[in-house]
């Protein structure tokens, strides 16, 4: 018990040799981090490495086939997606999912009855969090007549609706032109400022490097590397698993 | 200005909803014909059926096409109590609803996870499983012959009478208890998580959206209002059959009502049955037992042309309504 409390002390999530195999595939092989309270941890590598599996086995919508996952000490390995969101855990997800036949408030809505189960309560909080996101003038739209940019702010509005502790934030700058990155840069480091600890899986890398407290890099299932977003982007190996080895050879030699 | 608008709206329903209170209340004391009276029952029987239905097939969007069998629960229950044992049918239909509720409870557990077609495919092959079983015990059920109550006289326990005025209220106030509970759920937090459910079930999930037991509980509640239906149906039919209450065209028509009227709203199934019980007994009327099988050609036809141009239900021709909920 005290260990556990030791252990976690600072973190607000720890994940120990969490391992998930689907078929013949090690989608996560044996891998273990943390993120301390207040902390934003960047996660990153090329597609198929598993990111989008670890948010999804943090959530519990997959379940881990082995090690422990704990949030603020307490194992949430086999706890359903809902459980895990009352805990004070939410995710935005790679593709987004809108609530398309409800409007952006509907959407925000079904977020805020997590804690307000009063319709009135619920819809005042979801016109709060649209405005601070910049989704004011959208709130009566349906989901599926938002633009991009509006859809991927969305997903960030529900899930703040949820009054979380720790945001996995799964490419919700994908797509998104320069400024609107920066936008939602911005508003990150609002949140951060608030007290929320995050873990952001992009690809777009100027962004993950700017908000990143640390990066880690994942690549074929398995953390290749971790450490400062300076380190990490010098660090060799991270460029041979984005460019491959003739890649590698070559940014050395035109002396990236 | 947005409230100003809202009390508007709410002032119209308010005003609409008594003066349609009031002629529906009213109406039994210029009827004569019985048969107009058993028309007029049958459209609130099948609107109360269908906002049952709505609850898990229209709110949560989980296609239920196995609904008779829970019509024949409360039916069975309500005959063979009265019938053996001369149990009132009030009180004979709440072992029903409670049979109902257990079954619906570990149906929903074993197929509620399953998403579209196989969702459908599983509730219809739970309906007949129920209307097979009632088949086969004889003994208890009747088999093919099914329940019949025989008409005894003027009897307020039985709740036997001479004319339909009684039937008529009865089925208005169950009526009302079933759109009362509907539109209770529909504006509530469960209202929103079904939306939701219907939706998406992983972006509900990963809101904090309990899936199964949202799913189990509307299906659970959906069921025991059909079973209470059932039990009514059994003392205004007098007469029921595995056929006449476990047939799948009983499912199907539970759920014509309320995709017709506007799948997923409050007033959509009360819509839908006051089109779809008249034209039923209209083109039965015209056509006549002479052609057989005609009636049901014309119906089908009026039914493709709903729902070519009113895809989203007749409810959408009045704007009011539809927009009840804004969210």
């Amino acid at each position: 018990m005290t260990e556990e409390g030791v252990r976690t002390n600072g973190n607000i999530l720890v994940l120990h040799d969490v391992r998930k195999v689907f078929g013949g595939l090690v989608a996560v092989d044996d891998v273990s981090f943390n993120i301390a309270r207040g902390e934003i941890v960047g996660l990153i590598g090329p597609n198929g490495a598993g990111k989008s599996t670890i948010v999804n086995l943090i959530m519990g919508v997959h379940k881990a086939d082995g090690g422990t996952i704990s949030f603020n000490g307490e194992n949430i390995l086999n706890y359903r997606p809902d459980q895990v969101v009352k805990l004070g855990i939410c995710r935005t997800f790679q593709l987004e999912k809108p609530l398309l036949n409800m409007t952006a408030r509907g959407n925000v809505m079904i977020g805020a009855m997590l804690h307000n189960p009063h319709r009135g309560e619920a819809m005042a909080l979801a016109e709060k969090i649209l405005e601070r996101m910049g989704l004011g003038r959208v709130s009566h739209h349906l989901a599926k007549n938002l633009t991009a940019q509006d859809r991927k702010r969305l997903e960030i509005a529900r899930i703040m609706a949820t009054r979380p502790s720790l945001l996995l934030l799964d490419e919700c700058m994908a797509g998104l032109t320069p400024a609107e990155i920066d936008q939602t840069l911005d508003l990150l480091r609002q949140f951060r400022n608030e007290g929320l600890s995050m873990l952001v899986i992009e690809h777009v890398m100027h962004a993950v490097m700017s908000i990143s407290d640390r990066v880690i890099v994942l690549d074929n299932g398995k953390i290749i590397c971790g450490g400062s977003p300076d380190e990490v982007v010098c660090d060799p190996k991270v460029i041979e698993a984005y460019l491959g080895k003739r890649g590698y050879s070559r940014a050395t030699v035109t002396g990236t | 200005m947005a409230t100003h608008r809202d009390t508007n709206v709410n002032r119209t329903r308010t005003v609409s909803l008594i003066v349609i209170a009031v002629v529906v209340l009213a109406l039994p004391l210029f009827l004569s014909q019985r048969y107009l009276f058993r028309i007029l029952i049958n459209i609130f029987f099948f609107a109360a059926l269908g906002s049952a239905w709505n609850i898990i097939g229209g709110y949560a969007g989980q296609l239920s096409l196995g609904h008779a069998a829970f019509l024949a629960l409360g039916a069975y229950s309500t005959g063979l109590l009265l019938l053996h044992y001369n149990v009132a049918p009030w009180a004979g239909v709440l072992p029903g609803s409670i049979l109902a509720a257990l079954v619906a409870y570990f149906l929903g557990k074993l197929v509620l996870r399953l998403r579209g077609p196989y969702l459908a495919l599983a509730t219809l092959a739970f309906g007949e499983i129920v209307r097979i079983l009632l088949l086969h015990f004889t003994n208890v059920t009747g088999g093919p012959l099914g329940v019949t109550i025989p008409f005894t006289g003027t009897n307020l326990w039985s709740l036997q009478f001479p004319t339909e005025h009684v039937n008529y209220c009865i089925s208005l106030g169950l009526l009302a208890l079933c759109i009362y509970v509907a539109s209770r759920i529909h504006n509530s937090r469960m209202g929103y998580y079904l939306q939701a459910i219907k939706e998406n079930q992983d972006a509900a999930e990963n809101l904090g959206v309990p899936l199964a037991r949202t799913k189990n509980l509307a299906l659970v509640i959906s069921a025991v209002l059909t079973a209470v239906m059932g039990g009514f149906y059994q003392i205004f039919m007098t007469y029921i059959d595995p056929y006449a209450v476990a047939g799948l065209h009983m499912s199907i028509e539970i759920i014509l009502v309320a995709i017709i009227g506007g799948v997923g709203t409050v007033w959509g199934p009360v819509i839908g049955a006051c089109i779809l019980v008249p034209l039923m007994e209209a083109s039965n009327f015209i056509l006549g037992g002479g052609r057989a099988g005609a009636s049901m050609l014309i119906y089908a036809v009026i039914l493709i042309i709903v729902v070519l141009f009113s895809p989203k239900g007749l409810i959408t021709l009045v704007p009011k309504l539809e927009g009840y909920r804004s969210e």
